[in-house]
Protein backbone atom coordinates (compact mmCIF):
# COMPACT_ATOMS: atom_id res chain seq x y z
CA UNK A 1 0.00 0.00 0.00
CA UNK A 2 1.56 3.67 -1.03
CA UNK A 3 0.67 5.83 1.70
CA UNK A 4 0.03 9.66 1.09
CA UNK A 5 3.16 11.67 1.37
CA UNK A 6 3.72 13.94 4.67
CA UNK A 7 4.65 16.85 2.56
CA UNK A 8 3.42 18.20 -1.14
CA UNK A 9 4.27 21.42 -2.93
CA UNK A 10 1.64 24.07 -3.41
CA UNK A 11 1.58 27.19 -4.43
CA UNK A 12 1.82 28.89 -1.43
CA UNK A 13 5.02 26.54 -0.70
CA UNK A 14 5.46 22.97 1.06
CA UNK A 15 2.59 21.79 2.22
CA UNK A 16 1.87 18.73 5.19
CA UNK A 17 -1.96 17.49 4.69
CA UNK A 18 -1.73 15.23 7.42
CA UNK A 19 -1.24 18.43 9.57
CA UNK A 20 -2.45 21.16 7.81
CA UNK A 21 0.64 23.67 7.78
CA UNK A 22 2.52 24.79 5.15
CA UNK A 23 6.62 25.59 5.62
CA UNK A 24 8.36 28.77 4.56
CA UNK A 25 5.12 29.69 2.72
CA UNK A 26 5.60 32.21 0.46
CA UNK A 27 1.83 32.68 -0.34
CA UNK A 28 -0.79 33.74 2.26
CA UNK A 29 -1.59 30.14 4.37
CA UNK A 30 -3.56 30.07 8.23
CA UNK A 31 -0.79 28.37 9.36
CA UNK A 32 2.90 28.58 8.94
CA UNK A 33 6.31 26.47 10.39
CA UNK A 34 8.85 28.64 9.27
CA UNK A 35 12.70 27.51 9.41
CA UNK A 36 14.45 30.81 9.92
CA UNK A 37 14.18 34.10 9.36
CA UNK A 38 15.24 35.18 6.07
CA UNK A 39 12.73 36.87 3.89
CA UNK A 40 12.82 34.15 1.08
CA UNK A 41 11.35 31.65 4.02
CA UNK A 42 9.27 34.13 6.58
CA UNK A 43 7.04 36.09 4.65
CA UNK A 44 4.36 38.25 6.09
CA UNK A 45 0.53 37.82 5.86
CA UNK A 46 0.75 33.86 7.63
CA UNK A 47 -2.71 33.60 10.24
CA UNK A 48 0.23 32.03 12.55
CA UNK A 49 3.56 30.96 12.81
CA UNK A 50 5.60 28.62 14.46
CA UNK A 51 9.63 28.87 14.50
CA UNK A 52 12.23 28.25 16.92
CA UNK A 53 12.58 30.46 20.30
CA UNK A 54 15.64 31.34 18.80
CA UNK A 55 15.00 32.33 15.29
CA UNK A 56 11.20 34.40 16.32
CA UNK A 57 13.17 37.83 17.46
CA UNK A 58 14.29 38.48 14.54
CA UNK A 59 11.41 37.34 12.71
CA UNK A 60 9.15 39.56 14.91
CA UNK A 61 11.98 42.47 14.22
CA UNK A 62 11.34 42.07 10.38
CA UNK A 63 7.68 41.06 10.42
CA UNK A 64 6.28 43.15 13.03
CA UNK A 65 2.94 42.24 14.85
CA UNK A 66 2.51 38.46 14.07
CA UNK A 67 0.80 35.97 15.91
CA UNK A 68 3.47 33.69 16.53
CA UNK A 69 4.79 31.27 18.73
CA UNK A 70 8.04 29.92 19.57
CA UNK A 71 9.28 26.11 19.94
CA UNK A 72 12.57 24.70 21.54
CA UNK A 73 14.73 22.43 19.52
CA UNK A 74 13.88 18.59 19.92
CA UNK A 75 10.25 19.94 21.78
CA UNK A 76 7.64 17.19 20.38
CA UNK A 77 4.49 18.67 19.07
CA UNK A 78 1.33 17.02 17.18
CA UNK A 79 -0.28 19.14 14.74
CA UNK A 80 -3.42 17.53 13.07
CA UNK A 81 -2.32 14.06 12.68
CA UNK A 82 1.74 14.42 12.59
CA UNK A 83 4.33 14.85 15.23
CA UNK A 84 6.53 17.71 14.56
CA UNK A 85 10.05 19.05 16.11
CA UNK A 86 12.42 21.56 14.89
CA UNK A 87 16.03 20.65 14.61
CA UNK A 88 19.22 23.09 14.27
CA UNK A 89 20.08 23.20 10.61
CA UNK A 90 23.60 25.51 11.38
CA UNK A 91 22.40 28.06 8.53
CA UNK A 92 21.90 31.08 11.14
CA UNK A 93 21.19 31.71 14.43
CA UNK A 94 17.68 30.28 15.72
CA UNK A 95 17.39 27.97 12.04
CA UNK A 96 16.09 24.71 11.77
CA UNK A 97 15.05 21.94 9.91
CA UNK A 98 11.14 20.50 10.87
CA UNK A 99 10.97 17.28 10.97
CA UNK A 100 7.32 15.44 10.51
CA UNK A 101 6.49 11.70 11.97
CA UNK A 102 3.57 9.69 11.61
CA UNK A 103 3.20 6.19 12.65
CA UNK A 104 6.83 5.55 12.72
CA UNK A 105 6.85 7.30 8.78
CA UNK A 106 9.69 10.40 9.35
CA UNK A 107 10.33 13.40 6.12
CA UNK A 108 12.30 16.21 6.95
CA UNK A 109 12.52 19.46 5.56
CA UNK A 110 15.57 20.70 5.60
CA UNK A 111 15.25 24.66 5.32
CA UNK A 112 18.10 26.15 4.58
CA UNK A 113 21.57 24.41 6.25
CA UNK A 114 25.32 24.04 6.63
CA UNK A 115 27.07 21.14 8.06
CA UNK A 116 30.32 22.79 8.85
CA UNK A 117 29.90 24.59 12.29
CA UNK A 118 30.47 28.58 12.90
CA UNK A 119 31.09 30.70 15.48
CA UNK A 120 27.56 31.46 16.07
CA UNK A 121 24.78 29.64 15.10
CA UNK A 122 23.37 26.53 16.71
CA UNK A 123 25.11 23.74 14.67
CA UNK A 124 23.73 21.21 12.21
CA UNK A 125 22.30 18.32 13.46
CA UNK A 126 21.75 15.13 11.28
CA UNK A 127 18.21 13.23 11.45
CA UNK A 128 17.45 10.26 10.50
CA UNK A 129 14.38 9.89 7.89
CA UNK A 130 12.49 8.15 5.20
CA UNK A 131 12.42 11.09 3.01
CA UNK A 132 14.57 14.16 2.97
CA UNK A 133 13.41 17.53 1.60
CA UNK A 134 17.22 19.21 0.69
CA UNK A 135 17.87 22.66 -0.18
CA UNK A 136 20.12 22.73 -3.19
CA UNK A 137 20.99 26.04 -3.42
CA UNK A 138 25.05 24.89 -4.03
CA UNK A 139 24.16 21.89 -5.52
CA UNK A 140 26.74 21.48 -8.09
CA UNK A 141 30.47 19.54 -7.42
CA UNK A 142 32.55 23.10 -8.14
CA UNK A 143 31.52 24.34 -4.61
CA UNK A 144 33.80 23.00 -1.60
CA UNK A 145 34.38 25.66 0.87
CA UNK A 146 37.68 26.45 3.23
CA UNK A 147 37.15 25.71 6.72
CA UNK A 148 35.93 29.33 8.26
CA UNK A 149 38.63 30.30 10.17
CA UNK A 150 41.19 30.28 6.51
CA UNK A 151 38.06 32.41 5.36
CA UNK A 152 38.25 34.47 8.39
CA UNK A 153 42.02 35.00 8.12
CA UNK A 154 42.16 36.27 4.70
CA UNK A 155 39.17 38.77 5.45
CA UNK A 156 41.33 40.10 8.54
CA UNK A 157 44.24 40.25 6.21
CA UNK A 158 42.28 42.34 3.72
CA UNK A 159 41.04 44.68 6.84
CA UNK A 160 44.18 44.99 8.52
CA UNK A 161 45.88 46.39 5.10
CA UNK A 162 43.38 48.80 4.48
CA UNK A 163 44.16 49.66 8.12
CA UNK A 164 47.48 50.86 7.01
CA UNK A 165 46.85 53.11 4.50
CA UNK A 166 44.19 54.58 6.42
CA UNK A 167 41.26 53.11 3.99
CA UNK A 168 38.06 51.98 5.53
CA UNK A 169 36.76 47.88 4.95
CA UNK A 170 33.28 48.04 4.14
CA UNK A 171 32.09 44.40 4.01
CA UNK A 172 28.91 43.68 1.94
CA UNK A 173 27.02 40.74 3.89
CA UNK A 174 22.99 39.87 4.53
CA UNK A 175 22.00 41.81 7.46
CA UNK A 176 20.66 38.31 9.30
CA UNK A 177 23.26 36.01 9.60
CA UNK A 178 26.23 36.38 7.45
CA UNK A 179 26.61 40.25 9.31
CA UNK A 180 26.70 38.68 12.63
CA UNK A 181 28.94 35.35 11.60
CA UNK A 182 31.45 38.28 10.18
CA UNK A 183 31.25 39.76 13.35
CA UNK A 184 31.56 36.75 15.57
CA UNK A 185 34.52 35.56 13.42
CA UNK A 186 36.41 38.91 13.56
CA UNK A 187 35.66 39.98 16.99
CA UNK A 188 39.01 41.94 18.99
CA UNK A 189 40.75 42.43 15.61
CA UNK A 190 39.79 46.13 15.75
CA UNK A 191 36.62 48.61 15.57
CA UNK A 192 33.72 47.17 14.16
CA UNK A 193 30.84 49.30 12.81
CA UNK A 194 27.41 48.57 11.17
CA UNK A 195 24.98 50.43 8.78
CA UNK A 196 22.07 50.88 10.97
CA UNK A 197 19.85 47.73 8.82
CA UNK A 198 22.61 45.60 10.25
CA UNK A 199 23.18 47.14 13.84
CA UNK A 200 19.47 46.53 14.45
CA UNK A 201 19.31 42.77 13.82
CA UNK A 202 22.50 42.82 15.54
CA UNK A 203 21.02 44.27 18.76
CA UNK A 204 18.26 41.75 18.93
CA UNK A 205 20.53 38.80 18.60
CA UNK A 206 22.83 41.01 21.04
CA UNK A 207 19.59 40.39 23.87
CA UNK A 208 19.09 37.03 22.90
CA UNK A 209 22.39 35.97 24.50
CA UNK A 210 24.79 35.60 21.13
CA UNK A 211 28.14 36.37 21.66
CA UNK A 212 28.32 39.26 19.38
CA UNK A 213 31.06 42.16 19.92
CA UNK A 214 30.55 45.65 20.37
CA UNK A 215 29.69 47.70 17.17
CA UNK A 216 29.11 50.87 16.57
CA UNK A 217 26.00 51.88 14.59
CA UNK A 218 27.11 54.30 11.84
CA UNK A 219 24.72 56.81 10.63
CA UNK A 220 26.17 59.99 8.66
CA UNK A 221 29.65 60.22 10.08
CA UNK A 222 32.59 58.78 8.68
CA UNK A 223 33.65 55.42 10.60
CA UNK A 224 37.14 55.46 13.19
CA UNK A 225 40.25 54.94 11.63
CA UNK A 226 40.94 51.41 9.89
CA UNK A 227 37.35 50.22 10.87
CA UNK A 228 35.61 47.27 9.62
CA UNK A 229 32.17 48.69 8.17
CA UNK A 230 29.41 45.45 7.70
CA UNK A 231 26.33 46.79 5.38
CA UNK A 232 24.21 45.54 3.08
CA UNK A 233 24.63 46.18 -0.82
CA UNK A 234 21.38 48.13 -0.52
CA UNK A 235 23.49 50.43 2.08
CA UNK A 236 25.84 50.97 -0.76
CA UNK A 237 23.70 52.58 -3.06
CA UNK A 238 21.91 54.98 -0.61
CA UNK A 239 23.32 58.32 0.64
CA UNK A 240 24.15 56.53 3.50
CA UNK A 241 27.56 55.43 1.94
CA UNK A 242 28.65 58.86 1.03
CA UNK A 243 30.03 59.58 4.64
CA UNK A 244 31.83 56.39 5.03
CA UNK A 245 35.05 58.19 3.68
CA UNK A 246 37.71 56.90 1.58
CA UNK A 247 37.32 53.06 2.18
CA UNK A 248 37.54 49.22 -0.13
CA UNK A 249 34.45 47.14 -1.07
CA UNK A 250 34.52 43.83 -0.32
CA UNK A 251 32.12 40.53 -0.34
CA UNK A 252 31.42 37.72 1.57
CA UNK A 253 29.06 34.86 0.02
CA UNK A 254 29.36 31.15 -1.07
CA UNK A 255 29.17 33.44 -4.62
CA UNK A 256 32.23 34.71 -4.71
CA UNK A 257 33.94 31.01 -5.79
CA UNK A 258 32.76 31.94 -9.22
CA UNK A 259 34.93 34.63 -11.29
CA UNK A 260 32.20 35.71 -12.62
CA UNK A 261 30.48 36.67 -9.31
CA UNK A 262 33.71 38.55 -8.37
CA UNK A 263 33.82 41.43 -10.84
CA UNK A 264 33.19 44.66 -9.18
CA UNK A 265 34.56 43.80 -6.05
CA UNK A 266 38.08 45.11 -4.90
CA UNK A 267 38.05 41.78 -2.41
CA UNK A 268 35.69 38.40 -2.74
CA UNK A 269 35.63 36.16 0.19
CA UNK A 270 33.98 32.58 -0.53
CA UNK A 271 31.74 32.05 2.86
CA UNK A 272 28.60 30.77 2.46
CA UNK A 273 25.64 29.79 5.22
CA UNK A 274 24.83 26.79 2.44
CA UNK A 275 26.11 23.94 2.91
CA UNK A 276 28.72 22.74 -0.33
CA UNK A 277 29.05 20.10 -2.61
CA UNK A 278 30.21 17.48 0.00
CA UNK A 279 28.38 19.16 2.91
CA UNK A 280 24.68 18.01 1.19
CA UNK A 281 25.85 14.53 -0.14
CA UNK A 282 26.92 13.86 3.07
CA UNK A 283 23.85 15.59 4.71
CA UNK A 284 21.75 13.17 2.18
CA UNK A 285 23.98 10.29 3.24
CA UNK A 286 23.48 11.10 6.75
CA UNK A 287 19.86 10.83 6.90
CA UNK A 288 19.86 7.43 5.22
CA UNK A 289 16.88 8.68 3.04
CA UNK A 290 15.09 6.12 0.43
CA UNK A 291 13.15 9.46 -1.20
CA UNK A 292 14.92 12.34 -1.52
CA UNK A 293 13.35 15.73 -2.99
CA UNK A 294 15.59 18.86 -3.94
CA UNK A 295 14.77 22.39 -3.53
CA UNK A 296 16.36 25.69 -4.50
CA UNK A 297 19.46 26.13 -7.02
CA UNK A 298 20.27 23.37 -8.69
CA UNK A 299 17.86 20.90 -7.92
CA UNK A 300 17.94 18.96 -11.24
CA UNK A 301 21.20 18.41 -11.59
CA UNK A 302 21.86 17.16 -7.42
CA UNK A 303 18.56 14.94 -8.59
CA UNK A 304 19.77 13.30 -11.10
CA UNK A 305 23.35 12.79 -9.24
CA UNK A 306 21.28 11.27 -6.20
CA UNK A 307 19.52 9.36 -8.71
CA UNK A 308 23.15 7.85 -10.29
CA UNK A 309 23.92 7.12 -6.74
CA UNK A 310 20.97 4.34 -6.73
CA UNK A 311 17.97 6.54 -4.53
CA UNK A 312 15.08 7.63 -5.21
CA UNK A 313 15.42 11.42 -5.86
CA UNK A 314 13.28 14.31 -7.86
CA UNK A 315 13.36 18.51 -8.04
CA UNK A 316 10.42 20.17 -6.55
CA UNK A 317 11.42 23.72 -7.92
CA UNK B 1 51.63 30.33 -8.24
CA UNK B 2 49.24 31.60 -5.63
CA UNK B 3 50.92 34.46 -5.76
CA UNK B 4 51.25 35.18 -9.15
CA UNK B 5 47.73 34.49 -9.53
CA UNK B 6 47.31 37.13 -6.72
CA UNK B 7 48.94 39.34 -9.27
CA UNK B 8 46.85 39.16 -11.79
CA UNK B 9 43.66 38.24 -10.20
CA UNK B 10 42.28 42.22 -10.90
CA UNK B 11 43.46 41.93 -14.59
CA UNK B 12 46.71 43.53 -16.00
CA UNK B 13 48.97 44.00 -13.29
CA UNK B 14 50.12 48.02 -12.08
CA UNK B 15 54.16 48.44 -12.25
CA UNK B 16 53.82 49.15 -8.87
CA UNK B 17 51.98 45.78 -7.72
CA UNK B 18 54.72 43.84 -10.31
CA UNK B 19 57.51 45.02 -8.70
CA UNK B 20 56.30 44.63 -5.04
CA UNK B 21 55.77 40.99 -6.85
CA UNK B 22 59.22 40.55 -8.05
CA UNK B 23 60.28 41.72 -5.02
CA UNK B 24 58.59 39.00 -2.98
CA UNK B 25 59.20 35.93 -5.22
CA UNK B 26 62.48 36.61 -6.30
CA UNK B 27 64.58 36.69 -9.81
CA UNK B 28 63.42 33.32 -11.29
CA UNK B 29 59.39 33.63 -10.72
CA UNK B 30 60.21 37.29 -11.23
CA UNK B 31 61.70 36.41 -14.93
CA UNK B 32 58.87 33.74 -15.56
CA UNK B 33 55.86 36.09 -15.01
CA UNK B 34 58.03 39.21 -16.89
CA UNK B 35 57.53 36.56 -19.69
CA UNK B 36 54.62 35.63 -19.05
CA UNK B 37 53.07 39.37 -18.75
CA UNK B 38 54.91 40.09 -21.77
CA UNK B 39 52.86 38.07 -23.84
CA UNK B 40 55.00 34.84 -24.24
CA UNK B 41 52.81 32.06 -23.77
CA UNK B 42 54.50 28.59 -22.94
CA UNK B 43 53.96 25.58 -25.33
CA UNK B 44 50.05 24.93 -25.05
CA UNK B 45 49.18 21.43 -22.87
CA UNK B 46 45.73 20.42 -23.96
CA UNK B 47 42.17 22.63 -24.92
CA UNK B 48 40.25 23.88 -22.68
CA UNK B 49 37.98 21.08 -23.45
CA UNK B 50 40.65 18.33 -22.85
CA UNK B 51 41.76 19.51 -20.01
CA UNK B 52 38.45 20.13 -18.30
CA UNK B 53 37.33 16.34 -19.68
CA UNK B 54 41.07 15.17 -17.89
CA UNK B 55 39.41 16.61 -14.33
CA UNK B 56 36.18 15.30 -15.09
CA UNK B 57 37.54 11.76 -15.43
CA UNK B 58 40.18 12.55 -12.18
CA UNK B 59 37.40 13.25 -10.39
CA UNK B 60 34.55 10.73 -11.50
CA UNK B 61 32.59 13.69 -12.46
CA UNK B 62 29.51 12.64 -14.86
CA UNK B 63 28.91 14.07 -18.33
CA UNK B 64 25.68 15.34 -16.93
CA UNK B 65 26.76 17.15 -14.07
CA UNK B 66 29.51 19.04 -16.24
CA UNK B 67 26.80 19.81 -18.27
CA UNK B 68 25.27 21.65 -14.97
CA UNK B 69 28.52 23.34 -14.01
CA UNK B 70 28.77 24.65 -17.46
CA UNK B 71 25.68 26.97 -17.20
CA UNK B 72 26.69 28.09 -13.91
CA UNK B 73 30.44 28.62 -14.77
CA UNK B 74 30.74 28.68 -18.75
CA UNK B 75 34.47 29.26 -18.38
CA UNK B 76 35.67 25.86 -19.12
CA UNK B 77 39.59 27.18 -17.18
CA UNK B 78 37.70 28.25 -14.28
CA UNK B 79 35.21 24.96 -14.28
CA UNK B 80 38.43 22.92 -14.40
CA UNK B 81 39.66 24.44 -11.25
CA UNK B 82 36.51 24.35 -9.01
CA UNK B 83 35.81 20.60 -9.67
CA UNK B 84 38.48 19.41 -7.92
CA UNK B 85 38.83 19.15 -4.17
CA UNK B 86 40.48 21.97 -2.27
CA UNK B 87 44.41 20.87 -1.85
CA UNK B 88 45.18 18.89 1.10
CA UNK B 89 48.98 19.81 0.60
CA UNK B 90 50.26 22.75 2.71
CA UNK B 91 53.30 23.13 0.32
CA UNK B 92 52.46 25.15 -2.93
CA UNK B 93 54.74 24.90 -6.20
CA UNK B 94 56.41 28.11 -7.44
CA UNK B 95 55.13 30.03 -10.79
CA UNK B 96 58.52 28.27 -12.71
CA UNK B 97 57.78 24.96 -11.24
CA UNK B 98 53.76 25.18 -11.98
CA UNK B 99 54.44 26.27 -15.42
CA UNK B 100 57.43 23.09 -15.49
CA UNK B 101 54.62 20.55 -14.89
CA UNK B 102 52.47 21.79 -18.21
CA UNK B 103 53.71 18.44 -19.75
CA UNK B 104 51.35 15.69 -19.25
CA UNK B 105 47.84 15.03 -17.49
CA UNK B 106 49.53 13.23 -14.86
CA UNK B 107 52.01 15.61 -14.18
CA UNK B 108 49.52 18.28 -14.60
CA UNK B 109 46.37 17.23 -12.26
CA UNK B 110 48.95 16.33 -9.81
CA UNK B 111 50.30 19.89 -9.74
CA UNK B 112 46.95 21.06 -9.87
CA UNK B 113 45.72 19.39 -7.01
CA UNK B 114 48.35 21.37 -4.61
CA UNK B 115 46.79 24.91 -5.34
CA UNK B 116 43.67 26.54 -4.45
CA UNK B 117 41.10 27.26 -7.20
CA UNK B 118 42.20 30.69 -8.18
CA UNK B 119 45.87 29.85 -8.72
CA UNK B 120 44.26 26.78 -10.26
CA UNK B 121 42.70 29.08 -12.98
CA UNK B 122 45.83 30.99 -13.81
CA UNK B 123 47.45 27.68 -14.23
CA UNK B 124 44.47 26.56 -16.04
CA UNK B 125 44.59 29.50 -18.77
CA UNK B 126 48.51 28.96 -18.75
CA UNK B 127 47.82 25.17 -19.74
CA UNK B 128 45.15 26.09 -22.66
CA UNK B 129 47.22 28.65 -24.37
CA UNK B 130 44.05 31.31 -23.00
CA UNK B 131 46.00 33.38 -20.61
CA UNK B 132 46.01 36.99 -22.13
CA UNK B 133 46.99 39.24 -18.93
CA UNK B 134 49.48 41.61 -19.68
CA UNK B 135 51.55 44.12 -17.91
CA UNK B 136 49.72 47.63 -17.33
CA UNK B 137 51.34 50.64 -18.70
CA UNK B 138 55.13 50.22 -19.15
CA UNK B 139 57.46 50.14 -16.36
CA UNK B 140 58.83 52.96 -14.41
CA UNK B 141 60.32 52.29 -11.99
CA UNK B 142 64.04 52.34 -11.26
CA UNK B 143 66.41 50.53 -14.39
CA UNK B 144 68.85 48.26 -13.27
CA UNK B 145 71.82 48.88 -15.75
CA UNK B 146 73.91 46.25 -17.10
CA UNK B 147 75.62 44.03 -19.94
CA UNK B 148 74.87 41.07 -21.49
CA UNK B 149 76.03 39.02 -24.58
CA UNK B 150 74.14 39.02 -27.80
CA UNK B 151 75.03 36.94 -30.86
CA UNK B 152 74.75 39.13 -34.41
CA UNK B 153 71.79 37.73 -36.88
CA UNK B 154 71.43 40.75 -39.13
CA UNK B 155 73.39 43.68 -40.14
CA UNK B 156 72.85 46.97 -42.56
CA UNK B 157 75.60 47.99 -43.86
CA UNK B 158 74.59 51.44 -44.11
CA UNK B 159 74.31 52.63 -40.49
CA UNK B 160 76.23 49.54 -39.79
CA UNK B 161 72.72 48.78 -37.79
CA UNK B 162 73.25 45.13 -36.50
CA UNK B 163 70.42 43.19 -35.06
CA UNK B 164 71.14 41.14 -31.93
CA UNK B 165 69.38 38.01 -30.47
CA UNK B 166 69.97 35.46 -28.21
CA UNK B 167 69.27 31.79 -27.42
CA UNK B 168 65.79 30.52 -26.37
CA UNK B 169 63.70 27.28 -26.54
CA UNK B 170 66.59 25.82 -29.05
CA UNK B 171 65.84 28.87 -31.38
CA UNK B 172 67.36 32.72 -31.54
CA UNK B 173 65.03 35.40 -29.76
CA UNK B 174 65.71 39.00 -31.30
CA UNK B 175 67.08 41.16 -28.54
CA UNK B 176 67.65 44.96 -29.98
CA UNK B 177 68.69 46.49 -32.65
CA UNK B 178 71.61 48.70 -32.22
CA UNK B 179 74.12 51.31 -34.17
CA UNK B 180 77.96 49.37 -34.40
CA UNK B 181 80.26 51.94 -33.63
CA UNK B 182 83.42 50.08 -32.51
CA UNK B 183 86.83 50.76 -34.08
CA UNK B 184 86.70 47.34 -35.50
CA UNK B 185 83.70 48.36 -37.72
CA UNK B 186 85.13 48.11 -41.14
CA UNK B 187 86.74 44.52 -39.93
CA UNK B 188 83.19 43.58 -38.75
CA UNK B 189 81.27 44.62 -41.95
CA UNK B 190 83.88 42.93 -44.13
CA UNK B 191 83.57 39.65 -42.40
CA UNK B 192 79.57 40.36 -42.73
CA UNK B 193 79.69 39.96 -46.42
CA UNK B 194 82.04 37.45 -46.22
CA UNK B 195 79.17 35.31 -44.40
CA UNK B 196 75.67 36.96 -45.84
CA UNK B 197 73.25 33.84 -45.66
CA UNK B 198 70.21 35.79 -46.63
CA UNK B 199 69.14 39.01 -48.14
CA UNK B 200 65.90 41.35 -46.86
CA UNK B 201 66.30 44.58 -48.90
CA UNK B 202 69.10 46.60 -47.22
CA UNK B 203 69.89 43.69 -44.60
CA UNK B 204 72.09 40.94 -44.46
CA UNK B 205 71.77 38.03 -42.83
CA UNK B 206 74.52 37.03 -41.08
CA UNK B 207 76.31 33.22 -40.01
CA UNK B 208 74.80 33.76 -35.98
CA UNK B 209 78.78 32.72 -34.86
CA UNK B 210 79.60 36.46 -33.62
CA UNK B 211 79.35 38.14 -30.11
CA UNK B 212 79.19 40.83 -29.01
CA UNK B 213 78.92 42.62 -25.45
CA UNK B 214 75.73 44.97 -25.12
CA UNK B 215 75.20 47.49 -22.43
CA UNK B 216 71.79 48.96 -21.32
CA UNK B 217 70.75 51.12 -18.72
CA UNK B 218 67.67 49.04 -18.09
CA UNK B 219 64.88 46.49 -19.03
CA UNK B 220 60.85 47.32 -19.91
CA UNK B 221 58.69 44.54 -20.77
CA UNK B 222 57.08 44.87 -24.45
CA UNK B 223 54.54 42.84 -25.31
CA UNK B 224 55.27 43.62 -28.92
CA UNK B 225 58.82 42.33 -28.84
CA UNK B 226 59.22 38.20 -29.14
CA UNK B 227 61.91 38.42 -26.48
CA UNK B 228 59.11 40.29 -24.50
CA UNK B 229 61.16 43.20 -23.58
CA UNK B 230 62.92 46.01 -24.93
CA UNK B 231 66.68 47.26 -23.70
CA UNK B 232 66.55 50.96 -22.97
CA UNK B 233 69.54 52.50 -23.64
CA UNK B 234 71.26 49.94 -25.23
CA UNK B 235 74.59 50.25 -27.02
CA UNK B 236 77.84 47.67 -28.72
CA UNK B 237 80.62 47.83 -26.35
CA UNK B 238 82.42 45.43 -27.62
CA UNK B 239 83.29 42.53 -30.40
CA UNK B 240 83.41 39.21 -27.95
CA UNK B 241 85.66 37.33 -30.68
CA UNK B 242 86.42 34.91 -27.86
CA UNK B 243 83.22 33.94 -26.79
CA UNK B 244 81.47 30.55 -28.68
CA UNK B 245 77.87 31.92 -29.98
CA UNK B 246 76.97 28.32 -28.38
CA UNK B 247 78.35 30.01 -24.66
CA UNK B 248 75.60 32.95 -25.06
CA UNK B 249 74.03 32.75 -21.60
CA UNK B 250 69.81 31.84 -22.96
CA UNK B 251 67.20 35.24 -22.71
CA UNK B 252 65.40 33.91 -19.53
CA UNK B 253 69.09 34.33 -17.82
CA UNK B 254 68.91 38.01 -18.63
CA UNK B 255 65.45 38.27 -17.54
CA UNK B 256 66.35 36.68 -14.30
CA UNK B 257 69.34 38.67 -13.56
CA UNK B 258 67.32 41.98 -14.67
CA UNK B 259 64.17 41.95 -13.10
Amino acid sequence: MTRAPLVIQTPQGLFCPDGDFHIDPMGRVPRALITHGHSDHAARGMGTYLCTHQALPVIRHRLGKIAAEGIAYGEARQIGGVTVSFHPAGHVPGSAQIRIERGGEVWVASGDYKTAPDALCEPFEALRCHTFLTETTFGLPIFHWQREAEVMGQIAAWWQANAARGVASVLLAYSFGKAQRLMAGLAGLGPICTHPVVEGVTEVLRRQGYRLPPTMPLGNTPPPQGALVIATPNAMASDWALALGPHQVGAASGWMALAARRKGTSAAFVLSDHADWPGLNAAVTATGAEQVYTLHGSTGPFAQWLRAQGLSAQALS
Amino acid sequence: MIRFARLVAQGAPQPQAFAAYQAEVGPEDGATALRLLSGQRPKRLAPPATLLDWVAKATNTPAFLIEACLKTCPDKAELAALLLPPPTTATAPTLTEALASLTSAPAYLALSRTLPPKARTILNRLATGTFRTKLALPQTGPQTPGRCLAILTLIDPSGPEATFALPHDNTLVPLTRLRVTLPQTPALLAWARAHVTDRFGPLRQVAPTQVFELAFDGITPNARRKSGIDLVGGRVIAWAKVVQACDVPPLSALLAQHT
